[in-house]
C-alpha cells in the first residue's frame, strides 16, 4: 500500500469513527427523551385473541392521549409470552434488563404473572395489569397493580348464578394454572358453602386435545350443570367434542370464554353461559365504543376495554409525574381518587387490587356473546 | 367409583378410537425405525404437515375434500422421501446423533413454518358431509361417522400393510433389509430403494393419521409433538412383532390412557402413559411383543 493510500485509509477510518460516535450519541440523546413502557401479551398460543384485543385497547388509548395533546406519550415495547410461563419470564427479563424498562402495562395471563412475581419483588419495576384475575396475585409484589377483579369474587358470582339456576349436583372442569385454580377455588367454595355438591372435578393441562374421557365421566354422573373454567381454544374443543359425544348439559364458564375462539365452535356454543367483568357504562364507555367501532368495525369486549383503561391510566400517571419512576407511579396510584375508566371506576386498595368489582352475565347465541344481566359486587 | 364403573365401557370405546390413531402413527414410526435403524422424531410433524396440506387444498384452494385427501397423502409421502434423501441418508452414516439433531431442528422449523403460513391458532376442517353426527349409541357409548371411519381406516391400513409385507416381493425385500442389511445387499436387494420406499409409505400413513387427527381434534402447528411421543412409545412396545404388535400396542395405549383418565383424572394423563411404558419395558425390555435377542428382527 502506498503512503497516500495509507493516509486516505486512516483519514477515512477516522471520519467514519467520528460520524458513527456522533450519530450514536445523537440517537441516544433523542431516545432519552422518549419513555418506553413494556407489555407482555398473548400474541400466540391458546388465547391469541386476548393479545389482539389488548393491542387495540392500547392503540386507542394512545390516540386518546394524542387528541388531548398530552406531552408524554411513551413507546410501547410488545413482548409475546404465548401463554407460556417460562417464555413470559424470559420476556420480562429482556424488557427490564436489556431494554431497561421500568413500567410495564400488561402481563397477560395469571400464570405468567405469577411466574414473574418473584422477580418483580426484587426489581424497581412497576406493573399495571389489565386482564389478570388469579386470587393469588393479590400477594404478588408491592409494585403489582391490576384493574381486573380477583377470581375469588368471580367464583362466588358464578356459584350464586348456578344456585339460581337450581343446580345441586355440578361438575367442574378447570385448567391447571394460577387462573384456573383460583377460579376453581372460588367456585367450589361458593357453591359447596351454599349446599351444592361438586361430583366431578377435573383439572386439565393447558394443551389437552382429547376431552372424550372427561365428557363420558360428566355424562355418567348425571349432573345438573357444569362449570367450565378453561381457555377459549380448549373450550372450543370441549364444545365440539361434547356435541359429538352427546353431552347435553347447562354450562357456566368464566371470563376466559369471552375469547373469539369459542364462537368458532358454531352451533355447539349456543346456550353456553359465562360471567365477565362489567363491560362498562357512561360517557367514557360510550366514547370508547364509538371509537372502537369506527376503527375495528365491531363492539369491544371487556378485554379491549380493560386494556384501554390500563393504558389510559398509565398515560395519566406518566403525564402527571412527567416520569416513569416506579415508586412515584406507585404513590400516584395509591393516592389517586377514583379514576373513571370506560369499564367502570378504578380505585386500588393497599395490595394493588380493585376496591370495587362489577360483573355481568352473558350467553352465546348464534356465535355471539350476548349480555343478559349486569351486577355489582364489592 | 360408581361413576367410573358406569362409564368404563364408554372409556374403553374412547380408548379404541384414540388408540387407532396411535396405532397408525406407531406403525409409521416402526416401519422407519426397523428398516433404517433410526428414531424419526419428525413422525408427528409430518403427520400434522399432511393435515395442513389437506386443509390448504380443501379450504384455501377449493378442492373437494376427497380430492384434497387423495392429493395430500402422497404429497406427505413425497415430503418424507425428500427428508430421507436430503437429511437422513447423508447423515445416518456419519454418526448416531446427527440424524437426531437434524430431525429436532427440522421439527422446530416445520412448526415455525406452519405457524407462519396458517397462524398459531387452532383450525378445524370444514366437514362436508358432516362427520360428527352419531351413527350408533349404546348407553354412554356414542359413535360418530368419524369414529367409524377412523377405526375402519386403522383396520384397513394395518391389514394392507401386513399383506404387503408378508405377501409381496417388495414387502419381503423390505423385511430382508430390516432383518439383515448386509445379507440382503449381497443378495441384490437395492438398499437405498428400500429406504426410500419405506419412507414414502411411512410418511403417507403419517399423512392419513394427521388428517384423521385434524378432523377429530382440530389442528395446531405444535400438535405433532404428542403424536411423535406416542409413536415412539408404540414402537418401543411393539418390539420386533411389527404390524400386529404396533396395532395392538396402539390400541392398548389408547385404552390405558382413557381408562386411567376416567379413574384418576386427566391432569396427569401423560404421566400414566409413561409410567405404564416404564413398567412394561422394565418387565419386557424388548417390548411387549419382542423376541429376546433380535430387537429389530422383523417389521
Amino acid at each position: 500500500m502506498s503512503s497516500i493510500n495509507k493516509f486516505t485509509f486512516v483519514s477515512l477510518s477516522l471520519v467514519l469513527a467520528v460520524v458513527f460516535i456522533f450519530s450514536d450519541c445523537s440517537r441516544k440523546s433523542s431516545e432519552s427523551k422518549r419513555i418506553q413502557v413494556g407489555a407482555i401479551l398473548f400474541e400466540t398460543g391458546e388465547a391469541k385473541s386476548y393479545g389482539i384485543k389488548s393491542k387495540r385497547g392500547y392503540d386507542l388509548a394512545l390516540k386518546w392521549a394524542k387528541s388531548r395533546d398530552l406531552s408524554l406519550i411513551p413507546d410501547i415495547l410488545y413482548a409475546d409470552s404465548g401463554a407460556d410461563e417460562s417464555k413470559g419470564v424470559a420476556e420480562f427479563k429482556r424488557l427490564t434488563e436489556v431494554e431497561r424498562i421500568r413500567f410495564i402495562v400488561g402481563i397477560t395471563g395469571s400464570g405468567v404473572a405469577m411466574a414473574i412475581c418473584p422477580l418483580l419483588r426484587e426489581k424497581d419495576v412497576l406493573v399495571l395489569e389489565a386482564l389478570d384475575s388469579a386470587a393469588k396475585l393479590t400477594d404478588c409484589a408491592p409494585n403489582f397493580f391490576r384493574i381486573y377483579p380477583s377470581d375469588v369474587i368471580q367464583g362466588s358470582f358464578l356459584a350464586d348464578w348456578a344456585l339460581e339456576l337450581g343446580w345441586k349436583r355440578a361438575g367442574l372442569v378447570y385448567i391447571h394454572n394460577a387462573w384456573g385454580e383460583g377460579m376453581q377455588e372460588g367456585v367450589e367454595n361458593g357453591f359447596t358453602s351454599k349446599g351444592g355438591q361438586i361430583l366431578v372435578k377435573e383439572g386439565i393441562q393447558q394443551n389437552l386435545t382429547d376431552f372424550s374421557s372427561i365428557i363420558v365421566k360428566v355424562r355418567a354422573a348425571e349432573l345438573d350443570g357444569l362449570f367450565l373454567l378453561i381457555y377459549p381454544t380448549g373450550a372450543r374443543r370441549w364444545l365440539e367434542q361434547s356435541t359429538a359425544r352427546g353431552l347435553v348439559i347447562t354450562t357456566l364458564g368464566g371470563d376466559a370464554l369471552t375469547g373469539t375462539e369459542v364462537a368458532q365452535a358454531g352451533e355447539a356454543s349456543n346456550g353456553l353461559m359465562f360471567s365477565a367483568p362489567h363491560p362498562g357504562e357512561g360517557r367514557e364507555y360510550e366514547q370508547f365504543v364509538e371509537q372502537y367501532m369506527k376503527e375495528f368495525g365491531e363492539n369491544p369486549d371487556v378485554y379491549a376495554t380493560k386494556s384501554y383503561d390500563a393504558m389510559r391510566l398509565a398515560l395519566v400517571a406518566l403525564n402527571e409525574l412527567q416520569s416513569d419512576k416506579p415508586q412515584a407511579i406507585k404513590r400516584f396510584l395509591l393516592a389517586m381518587d377514583t379514576f373513571e375508566g370506560a369499564a367502570g371506576p378504578i380505585r386500588f386498595d393497599e395490595n394493588g387490587d380493585l376496591v370495587e368489582a362489577r360483573y355481568a352475565r352473558y350467553i352465546y347465541e348464534n356465535g355471539e356473546a350476548i349480555l343478559v344481566q349486569q351486577n355489582t359486587e364489592e | 367409583m360408581e361413576v367410573f364403573l358406569k362409564s368404563l365401557p364408554a372409556q374403553i370405546a374412547n380408548g379404541i378410537i384414540v388408540g387407532a390413531i396411535y396405532g397408525l402413527i406407531g406403525l409409521s414410526m416402526l416401519l422407519i425405525s426397523n428398516v433404517m435403524k433410526l428414531v424419526d422424531l419428525l413422525r408427528g410433524d409430518l403427520a400434522i404437515t399432511g393435515a395442513y396440506l389437506c386443509f390448504w387444498l380443501s379450504a384455501l384452494c377449493g378442492f373437494p375434500f376427497a380430492v384434497s385427501i387423495t392429493l395430500a397423502v402422497p404429497l406427505t409421502g413425497v415430503l418424507g422421501l425428500v427428508v430421507e434423501r436430503s437429511v437422513y441418508r447423508p447423515l445416518a452414516r456419519r454418526s448416531h446423533y446427527a440424524p437426531l439433531v437434524a430431525a429436532l431442528g427440522l421439527s422446530i422449523a416445520i412448526q415455525g413454518a406452519l405457524q407462519l403460513l396458517f397462524g398459531p391458532e387452532m383450525i378445524g376442517f370444514e366437514q362436508t358431509p358432516p362427520l360428527l353426527p352419531k351413527v350408533a349409541e349404546w348407553g354412554l357409548i356414542r359413535l360418530s361417522r368419524l369414529d367409524v371411519i377412523l377405526v375402519l381406516s386403522f383396520v384397513l391400513l394395518t391389514s394392507l400393510l401386513h399383506y404387503f409385507l408378508t405377501r409381496t416381493r417388495l414387502g419381503l425385500g423390505l423385511l430382508a433389509v430390516a432383518d439383515d442389511e448386509e445379507a440382503s445387499y449381497s443378495c441384490g436387494i437395492a438398499r437405498n430403494k428400500v429406504y426410500s420406499f419405506s419412507f414414502f409409505v411411512a410418511s403417507s400413513i403419517a399423512g392419513i393419521v394427521g388428517i384423521l387427527y385434524g378432523l377429530q381434534y382440530g389442528l395446531e402447528p405444535g400438535a405433532g409433538f404428542g403424536l411423535t411421543i406416542r409413536a415412539f412409545i408404540i414402537a418401543s412396545l411393539a418390539g420386533s412383532r411389527g404390524v400386529l404388535g404396533a396395532a395392538i400396542a396402539g390400541l392398548a395405549l389408547g385404552v390405558v390412557e382413557s381408562v386411567c383418565t376416567g379413574l384418576l383424572g386427566a391432569n396427569y394423563r401423560d404421566s400414566y402413559t409413561f409410567l405404564v411404558l416404564l413398567v412394561l419395558l422394565w418387565i419386557w425390555p424388548e417390548g411387549l411383543f419382542g423376541r429376546i435377542q433380535k430387537r429389530y428382527a422383523r417389521i
